[in-house]
């Protein structure tokens, strides 16, 4: 631990081991950045990976502690986790939908972004996406659908029918994504809406979506428009906005200054650098909310931009 | 599963029911008194002593004793966690999902499922289970075959299965992905180890001279099978497919990736409908609604297996009290 520094107010926080509990869609970039982190820090991390809602549950119901909670979706810690498990989040990468298919899929040859909605509603094609009650990967692919028939800037990719056509081809094989590649390579499913950071880092070929369906871009214009999506399930109505990942330390943390360094670490260069390399878009400067700028440890406070709002979603 | 010490008593000897269900009644007093005061762990230690008490009382055997106490610490380590479980159910919650009729649907699935496999892997398994107890050249490939998937793990069972029978398997005409088929398969899988082993063993247990008794006496293999060895293993059998079903009922992993959301048909509806096997669906219940709600339907799911647990066994004791000894 003799990088233990120079800000005491954490010298005490700085455990020679940590726990990280983050979003499947996370594993890629958390465990290459693993190595790196524990080499420079020198500090062990185990990490566990699963479901975000599930992943969050582990802290809010399981009473389990971790020094930092990784989500797909900012919101989860927001609305679960603050202010009796946490009492602040950062906003620190985005994502994209996008759609993966094999090379023998049926219409594999013709798909490209400007027509993927046209190979996907022919007969016979089988889509899949996670569990929209379950996953948000799987209620913002459904989202992505709903948007395509909704208009930006006057124009829409198509109507009303082609939307419907498109969920008469989905399935909802799973309840989260991790499984979907096992079933798309299997030829159980043809195409798989799935965030791209885990279709670029698969071998199998995939398109990438537009902007205004992909849920990628972190702007008033493009959040008001997504925020036009709405997928009714069982555990509630959710509401489309850009796919904005959450970090946090939460207040159960054993060894909160090592959380802090996490955080830190995906906020500067060299992490931002290895979520670029996993089809990843960090958000620079990292985003807290306004509100409880005072909570945020001085280390992540350094590197963020306190904000009040991101578009249309409260921070 | 059965308690330990109080079946131990019930089955040496006769007329001793009153203070099995005395030792029950105690038991379950001082568990409720332990649960109240919020200290669950002199239940612990309660279980422990009052065995050997208990065993020393009624057998004066230092031998028994140390059995029976060992024994006791496996107890607590299985029965208290089960036991908190339940005692710590709400009882209006556990109520209104037993008023579900979605979870009617998903206890029948995840009944109904694990029955067809068990079945699937007796109709099979017996016979291989014969021919093990038999030997053949080449057997110890067979064996280790048998017992691959006990080493698998769960999830990654489930993706051999999409590749060995899905689109681009071996009946690309079967469709396994949310299907009936699939569900099955994929808990035969996990299950039909549990079946054969256990048939396996009933078979090495008979006395071969029985056979050979048989045959002198004009019968056939398939007549030897039948009125010989086949009644004499029917408890292994029984306890195999229980065994079977039991691991069928439990499994998540593998259901989760082939068949995570099932359609079937649905007798007291009398039609298809879809549902997720119980496992899935109190994981995903305890995703959207939290432990409380996932505990109640897992409550209840134990409950059912259990009353088909003790159903089966008393008709497996039943039945072979004029078999084996």
């Amino acid at each position: 631990m003799n990088t233990a520094t120079e800000t005491t107010e954490e010298g005490s926080d700085l455990a020679d081991s940590m726990t990280i509990f983050h979003a499947g869609s996370l594993a890629p970039p958390f465990s290459q950045a693993e190595p790196e982190f524990e080499d420079e820090y020198g500090v062990d991390v185990t990490r566990e990976a699963q479901g975000s809602v599930a992943s969050t549950q582990k802290i809010t119901q399981q009473g389990r502690s971790a020094d930092v909670l990784g989500t797909s979706d900012f919101r989860l810690i927001r609305d679960r986790v603050v202010p009796d498990f946490g009492d602040w989040y950062a906003i620190f990468t985005t994502n994209a939908m996008s759609i993966q298919y094999r090379e023998d899929s049926p219409g594999a040859d013709d798909i490209s972004t400007d027509n993927w909605w046209e190979v996907l509603t022919r007969d016979d094609v089988t889509i899949g996406h996670s569990d929209p009650a379950v996953d948000p990967g799987g209620y913002r692919a459904v989202m992505t659908q709903q948007l395509g028939a909704e208009e930006f800037d006057g124009e829409r990719l198509y109507d009303q029918s082609t939307y419907e056509a498109l969920r008469e081809n989905s399935t909802v094989p799973t309840g989260t994504e991790t499984n979907l590649e096992g079933q798309l390579k299997s030829g159980e499913l043809d195409y798989v809406f799935y965030y791209q950071s885990i279709s670029a880092t698969s071998e199998l070929p995939y398109v990438e979506l537009q902007p205004e369906v992909d849920l990628s871009q972190a702007t008033s214009e493009y959040a008001n428009h997504y925020a036009k999506a709405e997928v009714e399930t069982d555990s509630g109505t959710f509401t489309g906005a850009p796919i904005a990942y959450g970090l946090t330390v939460p207040n159960v943390a054993e060894s909160p200054g090592r959380g802090a360094q996490w955080v830190e670490y995906f906020a500067t260069d060299p992490g931002r650098a290895i979520l670029e390399e996993q089809g990843l878009v960090p958000v620079d400067p990292i985003v807290v909310p306004a509100a409880s700028e005072d909570a945020v440890p001085d280390r992540v406070m350094e590197v963020a931009n306190a904000q009040e709002n991101l578009g249309p979603l409260e921070l | 599963m059965s308690t330990g010490s109080e079946t131990r008593l019930a089955g040496s000897r006769f007329g001793r029911a009153p203070l099995v269900a005395g030792f029950v009644a105690v038991q379950v007093a001082v568990f409720a008194a332990a649960y109240l005061f919020d200290r669950p762990t002199l239940y612990a230690y309660f279980v422990v002593g009052s065995t050997a008490v208990t065993a020393y009382a009624f057998t004066r055997d230092s031998f028994a004793v140390v059995t029976a106490t060992a024994g006791s610490v496996l107890f607590v380590a299985l029965g208290l966690p089960v036991f908190l479980f339940v005692a710590r159910q709400q009882p209006g919650l556990v109520a209104e999902k037993a008023l579900d009729p979605d979870v009617h649907r998903v206890l029948y699935l995840g009944v109904y499922g694990p029955l067809l496999a068990a079945l699937f892997s007796l109709a099979f398994g017996v016979p291989l289970a014969h021919l093990l107890a038999e030997g053949f050249p080449g057997q110890p490939l067979v064996e280790s075959l048998v017992d691959l998937p006990l080493v698998v793990p769960h999830s990654v069972a489930g993706i051999i299965i999409l590749f060995g029978f899905g689109q681009d398997g071996a009946f690309p005409g079967l469709s396994v992905l949310g299907t009936m088929t699939g569900m099955v398969l994929a808990m035969t899988f996990v299950s039909a180890p549990y079946a054969v082993n256990a048939t396996r063993e009933a078979f090495e247990a008979i006395d071969d001279r029985l056979e050979y008794a048989a045959q002198i006496h004009g019968a056939n293999r398939f007549q030897t099978f039948r009125r010989v060895t086949g009644p004499l293993a029917a408890r292994g059998m029984m306890t195999g497919g229980l065994l079977a079903w039991a691991r069928a009922v439990s499994e998540f992993g593998a259901v989760a990736v082939v068949a995570y959301s099932v359609k079937f048909f649905y007798l007291p509806a009398g039609e298809r409908v879809t549902a997720q096997h119980a496992p899935v669906y109190v994981y995903n219940t305890y995703l959207q609604g939290g432990l409380g709600e996932s505990g109640a339907v897992a409550f209840l799911l134990l409950a059912v297996s259990a009353v088909i647990f003790l159903i089966l066994r008393y008709l497996t004791d039943d039945a072979a009290t004029g078999g084996m000894p």
